[in-house]
């Protein structure tokens, strides 16, 4: 995986229409400035309403929680068609994420009981043992890297088994999802049409035999009194891969490498392990990785600008979770937080339908590890790189332990 | 005190729920299934936690 295709970043865009004062050169896909510290780095646009990036054919950032709340909320006007910044070319339509309500709502509800509250919770003993696995072979280690060794093998190895699929393939999905959501250009497409082709053949093989698994489920469901199609069940699948492994890897990731740093927070999690799921919700209020892009649909006063229909528009879910107008000490990390308010899963319609499951899975990640490992730090000398775009993660995390 | 919930803008982020599921029941589909209710006094302090807790800000609290 590379950013090989994108050897040539396309010109910086100055629209007629964006005021000049407004007009940032900010890249969260290559900036070195921006991935060192990309959190921090997107405070600094606090002090305007919007800004408009003149990288990957322009896009304008809203600043205030209010706004991207809004802009979350209209996908009329903000649609998510087509979806990415720059935009995705090649693979099958993301399903239910890349249709707008009313056609979204069908589908959506078609599969949002799947990943219900109570659903997700049946999954949790089966969950448990997987993270236990991995947490016993790390504990026996001085050092590990965090990410191959724990925050990749987890979600790859949940989700594989809701899809029926043997550990084996294991490799290779990671090697996938690495590409799709980091690589730009000709590596992107050739995964996009590998995973394409892999999740066809496999609906197939669950429509001929059904299992106890998501793609069976799926295939039963009904829209309009219709099943799913295989094809729209390719496309949901699809996007349950994209969305549903390296996003729970990341967030493990931040997590971790915060809790590596501050002995305080990392004392208060071993002495009561069972708090995990708390101090998950506030991690990932302060550490909301993903940034989310839009497409405008019309000419619309927004956010005290003007918009043109075409636009694009990219939605920092940092901005909102580190907003000082959605908590109090917005800037603390405070794991007895009451009731961290966030978008770490987005808002609006298309809210991370696995929000429910990828909590599970940190909760328990952290109260096990935890458990097991309670005291860790970074490995001397260790250089934080990260990936940028819509996921922002930790590439590696080298940990030394005990 | 009441809590009025903007029903069809309830996007399932389910947190009410997580917090007062007593009060905040859920749909099948992980979507709230109340448009609102009297609170309980003993329960007060937990639905207004629930009620911040909202990222779509669609629970409101009424005194």
């Amino acid at each position: 995986m590379s950013y090989a295709g994108a050897a040539a970043l396309p010109e910086p865009v100055r629209p007629d229409h964006v005021p000049v004062e407004l007009l940032r050169d900010f890249d969260h896909h290559t900036d070195p400035e921006f991935l060192a510290e990309p959190f921090e780095y997107l405070e600094r646009f606090r002090d305007q309403r919007v800004i408009f990036s003149t990288a990957w054919g322009g896009f304008w950032v809203p600043t205030r929680a209010e706004d991207i709340r809004e802009a979350y909320q209209r996908p009329d006007v903000f649609s998510n068609y087509p979806g990415g910044l720059p935009v995705r070319e090649g693979a099958p339509p993301m399903i239910p994420e890349e249709l707008d309500p009313p056609d979204h709502t069908k589908y959506r509800r078609a599969v949002s009981g799947m990943f219900s509250p109570r659903r997700v919770k049946e999954l949790e003993d089966g969950i448990r043992k997987l993270a236990a696995e991995l947490v016993d072979e790390a504990s026996g280690k001085d050092s590990i890297d965090l990410v191959d060794d724990f925050a990749v093998p987890l979600p790859t190895r949940i989700f594989m088994a809701r899809l029926g699929l043997p550990l084996e393939n294991a490799d290779l999905f990671v090697e996938w999802n690495n590409t799709l959501l980091h690589a730009l250009g000709e590596d992107k497409q050739r995964a996009n049409h590998e995973v394409g082709d892999f999740l066809r053949k496999l609906v197939a093989e669950r429509a001929a035999n059904p299992q106890d698994d998501w793609i069976s489920e799926m295939l039963a469901t009904e829209v309009d009194g219709v099943p799913l199609d295989p094809d729209t069940v390719v496309g949901i699948t699809f996007l349950f891969f994209l969305a549903g492994l390296e996003t729970v890897t990341a967030g493990t990731t931040f997590a971790f490498n915060f809790l590596a740093r501050s002995p305080e927070h990392r004392a208060k999690l071993a002495a009561d392990p069972e708090s995990a799921p708390k101090a998950v919700e506030e991690l990932l209020r302060y550490f909301s990785f993903t940034n989310i892009a839009r497409r405008v649909t019309q000419d619309v006063h927004f956010a005290g600008v003007d918009m043109r229909a075409g636009d694009r528009i990219l939605l920092c879910n940092s901005l909102v979770s580190r907003s000082p107008s959605e908590n109090d000490r917005h800037d603390v990390v405070d794991f007895d937080r009451a009731a961290p308010r966030h978008s770490a899963f987005g808002m609006g319609p298309h809210r991370c339908l696995g929000s429910h499951l990828a909590r599970l899975e940190l909760g328990i990640a952290l109260e096990l590890w935890h458990k097991k490992i309670p005291e860790y730090t970074v490995a001397d000398g260790a250089v934080i790189d990260m990936w940028g775009g819509t996921n922002m993660a930790i590439k590696h995390l080298p940990l030394k332990l005990g | 005190m009441k809590i009025e919930i903007d029903r069809p803008r309830c996007e399932g982020h389910a947190r009410c729920n997580a917090i007062v599921p007593e009060l905040f029941v859920l749909d099948e589909d992980g979507y709230i299934d109340t448009d609102g209710f009297d609170v309980p006094p003993a329960l007060e302090d937990d639905a207004e936690v629930a009620a911040a807790s909202c990222p779509e800000r669609v629970i409101t609290v009424v005194r």
